[in-house]
């Protein structure tokens, strides 16, 4: 089995959808050993110099991308490199046409809902407000019996 | 004993054999829900059963060993009354007009044997037939039926299975006769020996036209059953609200209609400083006018002078005329008081949001209002926010007396009283008396309640800040300020808001987005966003994928 890996850099969040990444080499070759889709572990003959900066990678035959969590020199040329697959990007466009509750957004907000992230100051802010009119006049009253 | 029942759910079968739904004339049973009674406990519990046929529903519920019901449309009109079959009294009355009814009672069904009882109404085709000996195994004769020539028929199958001591020898079960044809039907129990004391029904069938019903409760067995069933299951339900505020806005009072002025026996003046002056000098004239007439009303012609107070309002002017001291008329003339009663609108103020969130509403952000002579209350926020606030004194310058109404937004939500006129002592009595009020008053205004504040609201995620300033004791403002006190206050509604002071960091969006709980495509989402509830669909991932995106989403994710 023949494909291509391509090793790469992001430079996204972890979990940003749709990542920023930049092709730095390209690899093919053939797939000599089981590996998992999941958390593949693949070997590859290159300089261990030449990819060091590379943190990602995406395996086109397994419409998938991947983090890069280790690599390891087997021997003088071998790269072993060990991935995670990154479930957001691989899955990006379909993640986006699912229709989801948000629980917290950046940019579809209601204000009016309690927020417990919120933090106040010790000191509250007193406001006085006197209506316009109030007792103004002062007058005596002198009650007498009979009429 | 506690009889549960169970109803009967009829299943009609139809021609092919399988299972329908009721149609048209049909059987409903209810039957004991442990339907291992004996005779003897039936005869403790029962002797109440009755039927009662109605136009459209004929029924019966008893709480005897076996009860049934007809819903035979038109057929039975007015009520019979008949015992259960396994006790000894008899069926005693029957209640008419039935078209073709016929009844033969046995006083003693028990240990009468070839008699029956029962309810036959030839025509529409019914029968019930219940006592020992009744037709079972065999043909129901028509002479067996009393003294009524139907015709025979012959039993389609059996309905009911029981046990118990006597009875056929042949056939420890001992069945009932049914007859289906053309609508007839004949259910009878018995051929049991009067002696038995042990009969059991578990169950029934009835065997009605040419369908049978099948009791679904039936088996040989016990049925149990749920002991909160009869308090009824769960079900779905809500949401028929009507979705429409039916506001009608309460307005300030109109005040009262009757005044103390308006009996004669009282008269309020409004003098001016002049006038009073003038007064006291009459009073302490010598002398002061005809004492011997005037000592046939009075003692003391300052008993006449029922008070003397200062208040804040003005209750206007109406003619002057002469004061008289115990219907004397003296030398001095002031002005009447127009009307006992007087309003003071006080305006109204206007409170907008500060945010435009939550944090503009309880527990976050309060409000107090300082309402002169009747002290500082709190009110709710929630009531006034995006709203007016309006005051409203009703003053009665006789007793001093006067009611704040606040209006909030349409209607008037709050209304406090407090006292308004400072009591000016004309008579050592009168002294002694203002003094020990202002004494009074003076050791509430002294006060400084630190009540408990309202605790954190639960719902309020994690203990945030905002949430702590709700737990800080509430001061009391102001005691009470009635009366003279009440003059050397404030004489203007004040409303006081305290806000929170909000610490906000730079981009705080961004990092942790605002609440939502608002439904969206996840393509139309812009930057951070926290997942609620999502539905994965569509997407070509293993299981622990999903898992793992969904984890992520409601975790938080950049979009």
């Amino acid at each position: 089995m023949s494909f291509n890996i391509k090793l790469q850099r992001n430079d996204s969040e972890k979990n940003r959808v749709t990542k920023s990444i930049t092709d730095i080499v390209t690899l093919s070759g053939s797939l000599r050993e089981a590996t998992s889709i999941i958390d593949p572990v693949i070997k590859v003959s290159a300089n261990l110099a030449d990819i060091a900066d590379c943190n990602y990678l995406t395996i086109d035959a397994f419409n998938r991308s991947y983090f890069v969590t280790n690599m390891r020199t087997v021997v003088s040329g071998i790269i072993e490199i060990s991935c995670h697959v990154d479930v957001l990007s691989s899955f990006a466009d379909e993640i986006k046409d699912c229709t989801a509750i948000l629980r917290r957004s950046e940019s579809v907000w209601n204000l009016y809902l309690n927020d417990g992230s919120f933090r106040v100051y010790q000191n509250p802010t007193i406001v006085t407000v006197p209506f316009p009119t109030g007792f103004t006049t002062q007058q005596y009253i002198l009650a007498v019996a009979g009429g | 004993m506690g009889l549960k029942y169970l109803y009967a759910q009829e299943y009609v079968a139809n021609s092919a054999g399988t299972l329908g739904t009721p149609t048209g004339n049909y059987i409903r049973i209810f039957m004991p829900y442990y339907p291992e009674y004996t005779k003897s406990d039936l005869q403790s519990i029962i002797g109440r059963g009755s039927i009662t046929w109605g136009n459209k529903y004929a029924g019966i519920i008893s709480d005897a060993g076996l009860a049934f019901s007809m819903m035979y449309p038109d057929l039975f009109m007015g009520t019979c009354v008949m015992t259960c079959p396994f006790i000894s009294t008899a069926v005693s009355t029957l209640y008419g007009p039935f078209p073709n009814m016929y009844h033969t009672a046995d006083t003693d069904i028990f240990g009468v044997t070839g008699k029956h009882y029962n309810l036959l109404n030839v025509d529409e085709k019914v029968v019930i037939s219940i006592g020992p000996g009744s037709p079972y195994n065999g043909d129901l004769s028509v002479a067996n039926v009393g003294d009524i020539s139907v015709g025979s028929f012959t039993p389609v199958s059996t309905t009911a299975f029981m046990q118990g001591s006597g009875g056929n020898d042949n056939n420890p079960e001992y069945r009932t006769i049914v007859q289906c044809a053309d609508g007839f039907l004949v259910f009878g129990v018995g051929a049991f020996s009067s002696g038995a004391s042990d009969m059991k029904l578990y169950w029934l069938n009835i065997v009605y036209g040419l369908t049978e019903i099948t009791k679904f409760y039936g088996a040989a067995k016990p049925v149990s059953l749920d002991p909160y069933e009869p308090g009824g299951n769960t079900d779905t339900g809500g949401g028929g609200g009507t979705h429409t505020d039916d506001n009608t806005p309460v307005d300030f009072s109109g005040g009262p209609t009757l005044g103390a002025t308006d009996t004669g026996f009282i008269t309020l003046f409004n003098p001016t400083v002049s006038e009073l002056q003038a007064l006291a000098s009459y009073m302490w004239t010598d002398p002061l006018f005809d004492l011997a007439n005037w000592k046939k009303i009075f003692a003391d012609p300052m008993d006449a002078i029922l008070g003397l107070s200062i208040v804040p309002v003005s209750p206007g002017q109406g003619g002057s005329r002469p004061v008289k001291v115990g219907n004397i008329a003296t030398t001095v003339s002031m002005h009447v008081a127009a009307s006992q009663y007087v309003q003071l609108d006080c305006g109204t103020v206007s409170v907008s949001e500060w945010w435009g969130a939550y944090l503009d509403y309880e527990p976050f952000t309060k409000a107090e209002l300082y309402l002169p002579y009747c002290g500082t209350h709190p009110i709710s926020i929630d009531e006034i926010m995006n709203g007016d606030i309006h005051v409203h004194y009703w003053v009665d310058i006789l007793s001093g007396a006067c009611v704040a109404e606040v209006k909030c937004k349409t209607s008037v939500l709050y209304t406090f009283a407090g006292q308004c006129a400072s009591s000016i002592p004309i008579t050592g009595r009168d002294w002694t008396n203002v003094i020990n009020g202002v004494l009074n008053v003076a050791g509430s205004v002294g006060s400084m309640i630190a009540t408990g504040g309202a605790s954190a609201p639960a719902s309020v995620a994690g203990l945030a800040s905002a949430a702590m300033n709700t737990l800080k004791p509430s001061i009391e403002k102001s005691g009470s300020l009635g009366g003279t006190s009440g003059m050397l206050a404030g004489q203007t509604p004040v409303l006081i808001l305290t806000r929170p002071n909000q610490a906000h960091p730079e981009k705080q969006n961004e990092f942790v987005g605002y609440p939502s709980f608002i439904t969206r495509t996840l393509g139309d989402v812009e930057g951070y966003a926290e997942i609620e509830q999502v539905h994965l669909e569509n997407i070509p991932a293993t299981g622990d994928e999903l898992s793992e995106i969904e984890r992520l989403l409601k975790e938080g994710v950049i979009f």
